[in-house]
């Protein structure tokens, strides 16, 4: 490498870790005293923990300085092609369907919800073969409930109105 | 000998026909798993788990043994055939298999993998089985003062070595340990962190964040390069098998990658990518060829596969003997152990031998078996390759999930995962280790009770964390662990590389 100005994003995850370490570590130290031994007992580990997070997020900011991140975040943004940009749209709609699949899941029950999901996602990430995504998602929902429901005996939420 | 015995009756066990097709099986499942580019061991154990939940615990290590090693095969072809390792310890295969297959010797660099693969485990087994109860016998001499310092030791040495720097390694393991005191506290009866949400008292299943980092982060991370298309040039194989001239390069340096591979795998955190890195390079400078080295050199094959599955088993050793695993891997794992009610440790070698012993022998039968699938069937196999990729992760997104319902039938898992993949894809992008985490996840609980326990036995008093001199060992391990990569620093700078060693 040559003598480049560096381009890192520790100094973000340095102040992401100091405040998510003092966030923690105001909530360890209001938790619930122990009524029996010693009464801040299960607050001691956690505080160590708040206070490591701040130490070591505070030498990470030190090392590095904020100028670095903000030159990591104009490298991304610049060295961003289409392709980054499509795979950061497929995540952000796999995240939005995996939230919508939770929500869905229990209601719908595992096949119709699973089928859903998979499919959508095979869709996302292939638009063109709307069929085939159809029928392998329908077929891994059907086979992943028989082989957990009957082979596995766990028991996923089933499909209402059929009940099965 | 009570070992042998116990060795011998889990051989019998594991040789059962229903065990055997449960090893080939999770044999199979693993390698195709492994096979996905960015999926690894690790990755194949925590999404097929599940299918082990309504088995016998006997039953089930079998199952997850062949899975384990299936992946790790499955890694190393994908590796050969596109280029793309299927986990890290599966790099060092890319740089001389992959220009081997361009050369029209895939046969050969799918042969000689699985063979160096299966001689470099079968090794490695026989020194687990002379090691682990001497390890294990030492380990019962350890206090909760001593434990702790353990656990210290072998997280900061998992953070010195994951790639990136050591501070976010060591924010990486706050973060896990912070994650492990969600929950009720066994010892109070207060619960902590749970924001009111009853599900979240029982805590959080390092299960879930082992899924969400691993199967979730990783499915992100390939999303990037799912667009390139990398496919699978060759589908027609001849008979997979290698001359008897290259068996003969390449046998010598099978042994001496073996025990590197084994002893770099026991120190918490090295793990198999510097064990099989190690190995290639340390071929490279043996060899009076070196020029050949990454242009389709078979030792060059050879040596880091069989590096990689010595790691892979000397990694056992801690995980087993003491309860703390020293990867990723093996703490997904000793998670898989932990699922079925089986907790390692120095007490497992004592109390359950059978169990212990037994997980060794389907290790061994595992081997057996995957050598057998992988060679004559590699051909079939690697056609999954051909399957294309925008099929096969939404299905592993699939299984994931429903991995999660599984072990705890709680819709609130869902989400706790998608938060984990999220958080494993930023971590990527900040290059900060996701290892470290996943162990600090697992061995959170036990390091803080163990810390508590030590504190009581002294009445408060933190001397007790150096009031032995075995206690004192562990600090100044860890302090030379912590130390190691600045002094490295340092000496690098007054003396400078004379050649950059080619690691990628």
């Amino acid at each position: 490498m040559e003598k480049q100005k560096k381009a890192n994003f520790d100094f973000l995850s340095g102040s992401i870790s100091v405040i998510f370490g003092l966030i923690y570590g105001v909530m360890s130290y209001n938790l619930k005293r122990s009524p029996m031994g010693d009464p801040l007992a299960p607050s001691i580990f956690p505080l160590i923990l708040a206070a490591g997070m701040v130490l070591f997020g505070l030498m990470l900011m030190l090392k590095s300085d904020m100028a670095s991140t903000k030159r990591a975040f104009a490298l991304i943004k610049e060295k961003t092609t289409d392709n980054d940009i499509l795979s950061r749209k497929m995540i952000m709609l796999t995240v939005v369907s995996a939230i919508v699949y939770a929500i869905v899941y229990e209601h719908l029950g595992y096949v119709i919800s699973t089928f859903l999901f998979v499919g959508f996602i095979m869709t996302v990430l292939d638009r063109k073969k709307i069929r085939r995504n159809i029928i392998i998602s329908f077929i891994f929902s059907v086979m992943v409930y028989y082989v957990f429901f009957y082979l596995l005996g766990i028991s996923l939420p089933m499909t209402p109105i059929l009940n099965i | 000998m009570d070992i042998l015995q116990f060795l011998f009756d889990g051989l019998l066990i594991a040789m059962q026909p229903i065990n055997l097709v449960l090893v080939t099986f999770g044999g199979i499942l693993g390698t195709i798993v492994g096979m996905l580019p960015g999926l690894g061991p690790a990755t194949g154990v925590a999404v097929l788990l599940p299918l082990t939940f309504s088995m016998s615990p006997t039953g089930a290590l079998i199952t997850m043994a062949g899975v384990y090693y299936g992946a790790m095969f499955g890694g190393s072809r994908s590796s050969i055939l596109i280029n793309t390792p299927g986990d890290g310890a599966a790099l060092a295969a890319t740089f001389d298999g992959y220009p081997m297959a361009m050369n029209g010797k895939a046969e050969s660099a799918l042969a000689i993998s699985a063979i160096a693969s299966f001689i470099g485990g079968l090794i490695s087994v026989v020194f687990l089985i002379v090691l682990a109860t001497p390890v294990a016998k030492f380990a019962l001499k350890f206090g909760p003062a001593e434990y702790f310092l353990l656990m210290v030791a072998a997280l900061s040495m998992t953070s010195s070595m994951s790639k990136g720097n050591m501070l976010k390694g060591f924010i990486a393991t706050m973060i896990g340990l912070a994650v492990a005191t969600v929950g009720i506290d066994a010892q109070s009866g207060i619960s902590r962190f749970t924001f009111n949400i009853l599900e979240l008292q029982s805590g959080i299943d390092f299960l879930v964040v082992i899924i969400g980092l691993y199967a979730i982060g990783e499915v992100f991370k390939a999303y990037s390069e799912i667009n390139s298309g990398k496919k699978i040039q060759q589908k027609k194989f001849g008979k997979i098998w290698i001359t008897k001239d290259e068996w003969k390069r390449s046998w010598p340096s099978i042994l001496r990658s073996t025990p590197l591979g084994f002893i770099v795998g026991a120190l918490p955190g090295a793990g198999g990518t510097m064990a099989s890195l190690m190995a290639y390079n340390n071929e490279k400078q043996l060899s009076k060829t070196p020029e050949n080295f990454g242009k389709g050199e078979i030792i060059g094959l050879a040596a880091p596969e069989a590096a990689n599955n010595a790691a892979s088993v000397g990694a056992l050793i801690p995980m087993l003997t003491l309860g703390i695993p020293g990867s990723g891997t093996t703490a997904v794992m000793m998670g898989a152990l932990l699922m079925l009610g089986i907790q390692p440790g120095p007490l497992l070698f004592t109390q359950h031998p059978d169990v212990a012993w037994g997980l060794i022998a389907s290790m061994i039968i595992g081997s057996f078996i995957l050598a057998i699938v992988n060679i004559p069937m590699a051909g079939i196999l690697v056609r999954v390759l051909s399957i294309p990729p925008k099929v096969l992760y939404p299905l592993v997104l699939g299984l994931a999930f429903v991995g999660t319902y599984a072990i705890s039938n709680s819709v609130i898992d869902f989400y706790i995962m998608i938060m984990f993949g999220l958080l494993g894809y930023f971590m990527n992008i900040a290059k900060i280790p996701t290892a470290p985490m996943i162990l600090a996840v697992i061995v959170g609980g036990t390091m803080e009770q163990s810390f508590r326990q030590a504190t009581k036995i002294s009445n408060g008093s933190l001397e007790i964390f150096w009031g032995s001199p075995l206690a004192i060992s562990l600090i100044a391990i860890t302090i030379i662990f912590v130390g190691f990569p600045m002094i490295k620093k340092s000496l690098s700078k007054l003396f400078p590389p004379k050649k950059a060693v080619e690691t990628a």
